[in-house]
């Protein structure tokens, strides 16, 4: 019940974050900041009350199956967008962030919205923190790739160093976070399948996401790879994130299924 | 002269030698490597899900054991998993290097002990891992009927005494598992005993034991389930677990030191 009123909350409040964002660019004498960033606060607020509220419905932590991660994914993005806003002023990201977390959440609205009950499998405490960090990274690192589009676009190079900060804090907390989400899946899958290595796609995939941005960490602060070529690294990385979370989910057979 | 020519053959030696040392700890042979290994991984991975029947008993071996028993018949099938070999041991050499470069050439503070600290945990992880691949054990499907007893597991020189199982009821009063009260003696005499379900095995220093469910013979077409119910367990033996475990205490700790580092010089920048 209370998923059917703040699940298109969320999508309005997002939707109209993004337009009003969006006429300030267009109309910088518009004083559309304020609005914006309440519109943000109250969708991420709206997603938080939505998680809290199925999360007590299922009694687990509500990240599984295509809907709820989505959900989460967009949760994340718009935290972020709403971070980066009153960090570093960065009014020009607002339409890119709030407009991923609004496609997310759109395309989450197609997906059954069930409840889902806790299973044997999930009984863990390592499933919250295997499942929150792993989706804190991949909005992180969509995030990084967003503001690695800004950068290449920049022209004026202080305006460049803005989004560089943003995008050198997305890619190493992001990185973190995915550390910790391996560490807490590999431990897992010691305890419930008898290795923390697997040759599952997913596991394989997930490892092959750590090894890229553990490359990604090293060069970024390297004179060369200042600039563009930490951005198409980002813009790459991204495209990685998507075959893992919803390309392996969605196409193949795996251990962690989306449908 | 030849005083002259053994010390240009020295220099050169020398300076051949200080590349090779400044190429191993480049950070830009570790991306590259990274990246052969990602590309070898991502394509092979997809291959392997492809042909189950040539990989699909990958996670029912330790890993040396697989090369050894199933590599062969999956070769040429298997050269990727071949590449991923080599590739790591360049990595993981590399990272090796670099973390000794680290130590020998440490500043007074203790800046970057964060990434070092990964960089060390990884290795023990790595370390660890071989050890199981080539000294480790992997006993699949051991089958024991639901009303218990004494089960000798041969290959580890164990047994298995398994006490009562039990079913595990949902809300919705289905069967959703089981739990089975298991002691394991080991060779050297220690016995270990605990409730076990899924996510909860028995754990006897490096000798797991998972339970993998209850079920019964199917026969006919189509199958239908006969005769009496048997317990499945597997019973895993990881001689290098310890070293992986602290590999990754090192890990979390390097992540956390980095992550306060790095916040910590986001506020400095700030003020």
């Amino acid at each position: 019940m209370t998923g059917a009123i703040l699940h298109p909350l969320a999508i309005g409040c997002y939707g109209l974050a993004t337009l009003l964002a969006v006429a300030g660019l267009v109309r910088p004498t518009w004083s559309l900041q304020l609005p914006v960033r309440l519109l943000l606060a109250a969708g991420v607020i709206a997603q938080l009350v939505q998680l809290g509220a199925r999360w007590q419905a299922e009694n687990h932590f509500p990240v599984t199956g295509l809907f709820e991660t989505l959900h989460f994914l967009a949760l994340w993005v718009a935290g972020i967008t709403l971070y980066f806003d009153l960090r570093y002023r960065a009014q020009s990201f607002v339409p890119a962030g709030a407009g991923l977390s609004l496609a997310a959440l759109a395309c989450a609205s197609f997906g059954p919205q069930k409840l889902f009950m806790l299973t044997p499998s999930l009984d863990t405490p390592l499933f919250f923190l295997h499942v929150s960090t792993s989706f804190a990274a991949y909005g992180l690192w969509s995030a990084a790739a967003l503001v690695a589009i800004y950068d290449l676009r920049a022209a004026d190079p202080d305006l460049g160093l803005k989004w560089r900060r943003m995008l050198d804090e997305t890619l190493y907390l992001g990185y973190i976070l995915f550390t910790w989400c391996l560490l807490a899946g590999s431990l897992w899958a010691y305890l419930a399948w008898g290795s923390y290595w697997t040759w599952k796609i997913k596991g394989l995939w997930s490892y092959l996401l750590w090894f890229y941005y553990s490359g990604v960490l090293h060069v970024r602060r390297q004179p060369r790879w200042q600039g563009w070529p930490t951005d198409l690294l980002a813009l790459a990385g991204f495209i990685l994130v998507l075959f893992t979370y919803l390309g392996l989910g969605i196409f193949f057979k795996t251990s962690h299924p989306l449908q | 002269m030849i005083a002259a020519n053994n010390t240009d053959h020295r220099g050169i030696t020398r300076n051949f030698a200080a590349f090779l040392w400044r190429l191993a700890i480049s950070p830009v042979s570790f991306v590259a490597l990274a990246l052969f290994w990602c590309l070898d991984l991502g394509t092979g991975s997809i291959f392997a899900y492809l042909r189950p029947d040539l990989f699909g008993s990958l996670d029912a071996y330790p890993f040396t054991a697989w090369l050894r028993i199933e590599g062969p018949r999956a070769w040429p099938a298997s050269l990727w998993v071949h590449l991923l070999v080599i590739l790591s041991w360049l990595m993981v050499a590399s990272l090796l290097l670099c973390t000794v470069n680290w130590f020998l050439y440490r500043r007074k503070r203790l800046s970057g002990m964060g990434e070092v600290l990964i960089h060390f945990g990884f290795l023990l992880v790595f370390a660890g891992y071989v050890i199981g691949a080539v000294w480790g054990a992997r006993i699949i499907g051991l089958r024991v009927p639901v009303n218990g007893g004494s089960f000798p597991v041969p290959a580890l020189q164990a047994t298995l005494v398994v006490r009562d199982i039990r079913p595990l009821f949902g809300p919705d009063g289905k069967v959703q598992g089981d739990e089975s009260d298991l002691e394991l003696i080991t060779p050297a005499g220690k016995t270990a005993a605990r409730k076990v379900r899924l996510n909860h095995p028995l754990i006897a220093g490096s000798t797991v034991v998972y339970p993998r469910g209850v079920y019964r013979e199917e026969r006919g077409n189509p199958p239908v389930p006969v005769g009496p119910f048997f317990a499945h367990y597997d019973v895993h033996r990881d001689p290098g677990i310890r070293l992986v475990l602290v590999g990754a205490v090192l890990i979390t700790l390097g992540t956390i030191w980095a992550l306060v580092l790095y916040l910590r010089e986001g506020v400095t920048r700030r003020r």
